[in-house]
């Protein structure tokens, strides 16, 4: 599977909203063992609330080795793919760190309880 | 006071964006929201606005008008060159006082509000007005990064600050001090009160604006976080700059020095983001903070 991000995003892959879009194309791919490549080409600026949701929280449920494996990511500029190995780090930090994901999960649970 | 009379406000002298500044700011908002009142805005003996005052008094009035009170300026005896700017920069056209041209390109960083998230017509304004390579050369990379940072605090007020009024926003170049300013301003709930919310235990306000800034947020279920202030902070430190962020009585300055946080006195029903930038540095090193950038280094494979 191709996909090129500026025909659905545009120049600015910017917000959380946005990296959905990509993440609801790819995950269900990549969850199933195919391959996906995101072509980058044309977009200008990035920002990590973009990266997190298309890309960071596909940690969430697929193994960062499996992930190495079937995903691609081409033609992203050089802010672009040192943005992306932070939140990459900072998504596996996250899924990984079972403590720390419950901690932050129940006290939103609490809070949600609380509304 | 009767209650047909608008309340006065008198804006003068010099109005600069240091903290005395912000606090003489708070004050007219905290009484112009306790009053019923309509409001005239009086710059007659106003010297200098800087582009947090204008941000700040576009966020106002927008804020009186959201609340169905009239608001109007006097500006008969104001300075020359204080008319001049913030007839350059918009702000008269914007809200649609006395006789104006509307924003005049190529000089002021324009004044903008918007009710409604934006993000490309932001970014086109950080882009084209703000970050102009006559101002401030720092090449695309750079670039790239600031507006990404900048668009990630732009972003929070639609995603955390449940402002009436949106943001207001202006920027600033001072060729004199080599300086470039921004300043964004919601009319919210502000980051102590989400952060308390979200929080077991209630922080101050400043602990919770330095929580805030650490990459923590308050609405992150399944997700990890994002990186924007946290690498807006490292950048301006390199750059010599300083990030300031006010919120209820909190208040923030991050600068070359480290990280400070204060208790003010006269609280603030919104949140202050406020970017200075050093216009005449060169020793930006993209690989210095953002780590390797090769595109050839694995992109899952983890730290050792």
């Amino acid at each position: 599977m191709l996909i090129n991000v500026e025909q659905i995003i545009g120049l600015y892959c910017i917000t959380l909203e946005d990296g959905q879009k990509i993440y609801d194309l790819i995950h269900p791919k990549l969850h199933a063992g195919e391959s996906v490549k995101l072509d980058f080409t044309g977009v200008k600026i990035f920002a990590s609330p973009f990266m997190n949701a298309a890309i960071g929280q596909l940690l969430g449920d697929i193994a960062d080795k499996t992930l190495e494996r079937l995903l691609e990511v081409e033609n992203m500029t050089a802010v672009g793919t040192s943005l992306l190995r932070m939140v990459i780090n900072n998504a596996q930090e996250y899924y990984s760190n079972q403590d720390l994901r419950n901690a932050v999960d129940e006290v939103l649970d609490a809070a949600s309880e609380d509304i | 006071m009767l209650a047909h009379q608008p309340m006065r406000i008198r804006i003068s002298g010099y109005n600069n964006d240091e903290p005395e500044d912000y606090e003489r700011l708070f004050k007219i908002a905290n009484a112009i929201r306790s009053s019923g009142n309509d409001v005239l805005f009086d710059f007659n003996e106003c010297q200098f606005l800087a582009q947090n005052t204008i941000a700040f008094m576009g966020g106002l009035t927008a804020w009186i008008i959201f609340k169905k009170r009239k608001v109007s300026y006097s500006l008969e005896g104001i300075s020359s060159a204080v008319r001049k700017h913030i007839n350059d920069n918009g702000f008269l056209e914007a809200f649609q006082i006395g006789n104006n041209t509307g924003h005049v390109k190529d000089t002021a960083v324009p004044f903008k509000i918007d009710v409604k998230q934006d993000e490309i017509g932001f970014i086109n304004y950080l882009l084209n007005n703000w970050l102009l390579t006559s101002r401030i050369d720092i090449g695309d990379d750079l670039k790239q990064l600031l507006v990404a940072c900048v668009s990630e605090a732009y972003l929070n007020v639609f995603h955390h600050a449940n402002s009436p009024i949106g943001v207001s926003i202006c920027g600033q170049y001072f060729p004199n001090k080599q300086e470039l300013d921004i300043t964004l301003i919601d009319f919210g709930v502000g980051i102590p009160y989400n952060v308390n919310n979200f929080l077991p235990n209630s922080l101050t306000s400043p602990k919770a604006l330095l929580w805030a800034l650490k990459g923590n947020t308050t609405t992150t279920h399944g997700m990890a976080r994002g990186l924007g202030l946290k690498i807006l902070k490292n950048f301006v430190q390199r750059n010599s700059g300083k990030l300031e962020i006010y919120s209820d009585t909190g208040y923030v300055l991050i600068d070359k020095d480290g990280e400070k946080s204060y208790e003010i006195s006269t609280p603030f029903n919104g949140t202050v983001i406020q970017v200075t930038l050093r216009c005449d540095w060169n020793h930006y090193n993209l690989e210095g903070f953002l780590g390797e950038i090769s595109p050839s280094l694995p992109l899952f494979g983890r730290r050792p």
